[in-house]
C-alpha cells in the first residue's frame, strides 16, 4: 500500500495551520468536486483531497497523521501501519464531509474501517441500520417508444458491497417505461438500488431517460420537426409529398412560391403523453440536383431571362 | 414487473438522505426545489412530494453544501445556473442537429 502525504494532496506545508489547510481544502473542492468538474478523473481527485482534509482538519487524526508519516517516510517499500498501531477514531464518532465512497485503504488501515454506508455526512454510524445507496442509470430509447407503453429489460451492474462482502454483479430488470417519457427524465424503481446494511430498506434505482437523436426527426418539447428536401420548381408550383411521420406516412400539400426554411404544422403528430399531443412541424429545404442536365440548363436560362427576381434586393438597400 | 414512479415523498426522501426535515425545508424555501403540490405556503410539509428530477437536485445541493462548505443562497444560485446551462446544452444541441440538415460540412473554394 502507498503511504499518502495529506499535506501533499492538499499542497500545503506539514506546519500549516488551520485556516492553510482550509483555504487549500476549498481551492482544490471547488475545482475537482464532481458536481463542478465533469472531467474524468475529477472525482478520484476530489476523493483524495476530501480525504486529506478530513484529516488535517482534525487535531486529533492530525497528530496520529504526523506520527505515521514520520513511520511511513522511512518505508522503503509499501506502506504499513507499525504493528499495534490503534486509532482513537476506531472508538469514536467523527463528524465530516466527502463526496458519495468510500475512503482509501491507506485511510482505512490507519483511522479503521467504515462499518455500514454513509449517511449524510459522509461518514458512517457503525453498527447501525442504514438504508442501501440510490443507484442511477442512463436508459437509451428511441422516439417511437415513447409513444406507448413500453416493456424493457434494464441491465444493470450492482456495486459490490464491501460491508456485505457481495461482489459486482449484473442485474436485469424488467421495467413498464410509460408513454410520453422525455429526454432527461427520471424515473424511480423503488427498492432497487443497493440492499441496506444490518436490515436497512435497499435504495432506489433511477433510471434516466435518454432519447436517442433520430435521423429525421428533431424534438421540441412537444412537437417534433422534419426537414423535406423540394426541387425548386416544386416549392415554386406547388406540389403533394408523401411525409415520414412517427406514426405512417401523411401526405402534405407543399403551396406554390413556398420559401425555403418555411415551417409547415402538421397538428397532433408530434410526441404524446396521456393528456397532451404535440404537433409535427414540416421545414421545407431547397434542394438543387447534383448535376443539371442541358436541357434543364437551358430552361432555367430563359426563366432567369424572364424574370425580375432579386434575391438579394436587401443588401442593395443598405449599401 | 417493477413498479415505476415519477415522485418522492418527504418522508421518503428525508429517508434517503438521512438528513433533518429542516434541512429539505430550508432547500425549499431558497427555491432550489419546488414541491410539486406546494401550490400555498398553508400545504405542510410532511405532505410534500417532489419530482424524480427534483431529488438529483436536491443531492447536489446537499453534495455542495457539506464538500464545498457553501452556504445555501450561493448554492441555489450555482444549481440555478447548472439548469440553466443544462436547458442551453440541450437547446444548443438541437440547433445543431437542425443546422446540420441545412448546412452541408463540406466548402466550395473561390
Amino acid at each position: 500500500m502507498e503511504f499518502k502525504d495529506y499535506y501533499k494532496i492538499l499542497g500545503v506545508e506539514p506546519d500549516a495551520n488551520a485556516k492553510t489547510i482550509k483555504t487549500a481544502y476549498r481551492k482544490r473542492a471547488r475545482k475537482y468536486h464532481p458536481d463542478m468538474n465533469p472531467d474524468e478523473g475529477a472525482e478520484a481527485k476530489f476523493k483524495e483531497v476530501a480525504e486529506a482534509y478530513q484529516v488535517l482538519k482534525n487535531e486529533q487524526l492530525r497528530a496520529e497523521f504526523d506520527e505515521l508519516r514520520q513511520y511511513g517516510a522511512q518505508s522503503q517499500q509499501g506502506f504499513q501501519p507499525p504493528p499495534g498501531w490503534k486509532s482513537s477514531r476506531d472508538t469514536e464518532y467523527q463528524e465530516g464531509a466527502q463526496y458519495q465512497g468510500g475512503f482509501s485503504d491507506f485511510f482505512n488501515s490507519i483511522f479503521g474501517k467504515q462499518g455500514g454506508s454513509q449517511n449524510s455526512s459522509g461518514f458512517s454510524q457503525t453498527q447501525q441500520r442504514a438504508r442501501g445507496q440510490d443507484i442511477e442509470i442512463e436508459l437509451p430509447i428511441f422516439l417511437e417508444e415513447t409513444l406507448k407503453e413500453n416493456q424493457k429489460t434494464v441491465e444493470f451492474q450492482m456495486p459490490a458491497d464491501e460491508y456485505a462482502q457481495t461482489p459486482s454483479t449484473k442485474k436485469h430488470l424488467k421495467v413498464k417505461v410509460p408513454q410520453g417519457v422525455m429526454d432527461g427524465e427520471r424515473i424511480r424503481l423503488k427498492g432497487q438500488g443497493k440492499l441496506g446494511y444490518q436490515g436497512g430498506t435497499p435504495g432506489d434505482l433511477y433510471l434516466h431517460i435518454r432519447v436517442v437523436p433520430h435521423p429525421l426527426f428533431d424534438v421540441q418539447g412537444h412537437n417534433i420537426t422534419i426537414t423535406i428536401p423540394l426541387a425548386p420548381w416544386e416549392t415554386a408550383l406547388g406540389t403533394k409529398v408523401t411525409v415520414p411521420t412517427l406514426e405512417g406516412k401523411i401526405n402534405l400539400s407543399i403551396p406554390p412560391d413556398t420559401q425555403s426554411g418555411s415551417k409547415l404544422r402538421v397538428k397532433g403528430r408530434g410526441l404524446k403523453t396521456k393528456t397532451f399531443t404535440g404537433d409535427l412541424f414540416a421545414i421545407v429545404k431547397v434542394t438543387m440536383p447534383v448535376k443539371t442536365t442541358e436541357q434543364g440548363k437551358q430552361l432555367w436560362q430563359e426563366l432567369a431571362a424572364s424574370e425580375t427576381f432579386n434575391p438579394r434586393k436587401e443588401w442593395s438597400t443598405q449599401s | 414487473m417493477t413498479e415505476t414512479l415519477f415522485s418522492i415523498s418527504f418522508e421518503e426522501l428525508c429517508q434517503i438522505e438521512g438528513i433533518e426535515s429542516q434541512l429539505i425545508i430550508e432547500i425549499v424555501e431558497y427555491g432550489i426545489v419546488t414541491p410539486l403540490n406546494k401550490r400555498t405556503d398553508q400545504t405542510r410539509y410532511e405532505q410534500w412530494f417532489f419530482d424524480t428530477g427534483g431529488i438529483h437536485w436536491i443531492k447536489k445541493a446537499l453534495r455542495l453544501h457539506q464538500d464545498l462548505e457553501i452556504d445555501w443562497v450561493a448554492i441555489a444560485m450555482v444549481i440555478d445556473l447548472m439548469q440553466q446551462k443544462e436547458a442551453l446544452q440541450k437547446e444548443n444541441e438541437l440547433y445543431e442537429r437542425q443546422l446540420r440538415r441545412f448546412i452541408k460540412d463540406e466548402t466550395i473554394s473561390q
